[in-house]
């Protein structure tokens, strides 16, 4: 091991913390007014969409039909992740063999 | 959820009853990260052996995937490495991409709060994009115990520890994951997951308007800000709702 790759892992390391850690910091010092309340309610499906859609896109047209498949399945059968996990990877496979 | 949230934010943290952490949310956890890990692992592997082209020893590769343990993180900062390394922007670059964590970290401190600082501020080491997804769809589903996180956090580092050390050492014998379609795996996972908090109508405006902010920032943009600019479109729509 080198000193510059030491110090470029101990400083990612460092920052990947304080952003993690940053979030509760700042909820434990936030005055919470009705309208920040409501934005708070919208954020954590409007960060798992952020994260979902860019990479549902970038899969092109078997991505889509994929997503679309895993999300009726995801909604048949509420709290299973196993099953639309499988069919989503099996049906991304599929329409990439035939188109 | 926001019904428990707005009960947790009258008076003071301590005042609240303190959130339960127990072994069986432990448990849980972990049972619930074992399907996630296969994305985390086929991901591990191939970070591993892009971490070899670029020069990086097995150590540095473990060391880096214990200390950072973000997946994203890391494969853009492998990009970057370069002879000398370029340490400020690979530092930089690193913590644009983890200002996510602290949207994420901001939605479940509510229930954290409710834990002893020292012990709170350790659990979420462990927050990853993987376990905050499956920790918020439990507290959603009113099954609030600090140990989900902790189990889930903890199986994903020991998978991602391991697996990029293993492609680092064996190297090129790795094939692509896409070609067997695994860097789906995670999406799909992530779909599932929105399908619990989905609240029929009212979440379909905020959605859409994530959902079309993401996309075009990613396609845009340069860097990482496109879940920071999507999670902040979906949430505007609550400004309105609750005013």
């Amino acid at each position: 091991m080198h000193e510059p790759a030491l110090l470029a892992i101990a400083g990612m390391a460092a920052v990947t913390y304080a952003t993690r850690a940053s979030g509760l910091w700042v909820g434990n010092r936030l005055k919470v007014t009705p309208r920040l309340e409501g934005v708070l309610d919208a954020l954590p499906g409007a960060i798992l969409v952020s994260l979902v859609a860019p990479a549902v896109a970038r899969a092109g047209i078997p991505g889509l039909v994929a997503a679309g498949v895993t999300a009726l399945f995801a909604v048949r059968l509420r709290g299973n992740i196993v099953v639309p996990m499988i069919v989503g990877v099996a049906v991304l496979l599929s329409v990439r063999l035939v188109i | 959820m926001a019904e428990r949230r707005r009960r947790g934010r009258q008076g003071r943290p301590s005042d609240q009853p303190r959130l339960p952490f127990t072994t069986q949310g432990l448990r849980r956890g972990a049972r619930l990260a074992l399907p996630v890990g296969v994305s985390t692992v086929a991901f591990g592997l191939v970070f591993g052996v892009l971490a070899r082209r670029v020069g990086l020893s097995a150590g540095e590769v473990c060391l880096m995937s214990a200390l950072v343990f973000t997946g994203s993180g890391q494969a853009v900062a492998i990009g970057m490495w370069a002879t000398p390394i370029p340490v400020v922007p690979i530092v930089a670059t690193t913590l644009l991409i983890g200002l996510r964590h602290v949207l994420m970290g901001l939605t479940l401190q509510p229930w954290y709060a409710r834990l002893p600082a020292p012990r709170a501020y350790a659990c979420y080491f462990l927050l990853t994009d993987e376990s905050w997804a499956l920790t918020t769809v439990e507290f959603d589903r009113d099954r609030a115990d600090g140990g989900v996180l902790v189990g889930a956090g903890a199986v994903l580092f020991a998978l991602w520890v391991s697996s990029s050390t293993v492609g680092r050492v064996i190297g090129a014998a790795i094939r692509d994951p896409s070609a067997w379609g695994l860097e789906f795996a995670l999406v799909a996972v992530f779909i599932a997951l929105l399908a619990s908090l989905a609240r029929g109508r009212s979440t379909v405006l905020p959605w859409a308007l994530a959902a079309s902010v993401a996309v075009a920032a990613e396609w845009w943009l340069p860097g990482a800000w496109y879940v920071l600019l999507g999670a902040l479109a979906g949430s505007i729509p609550g400004l309105v709702r609750h005013a």
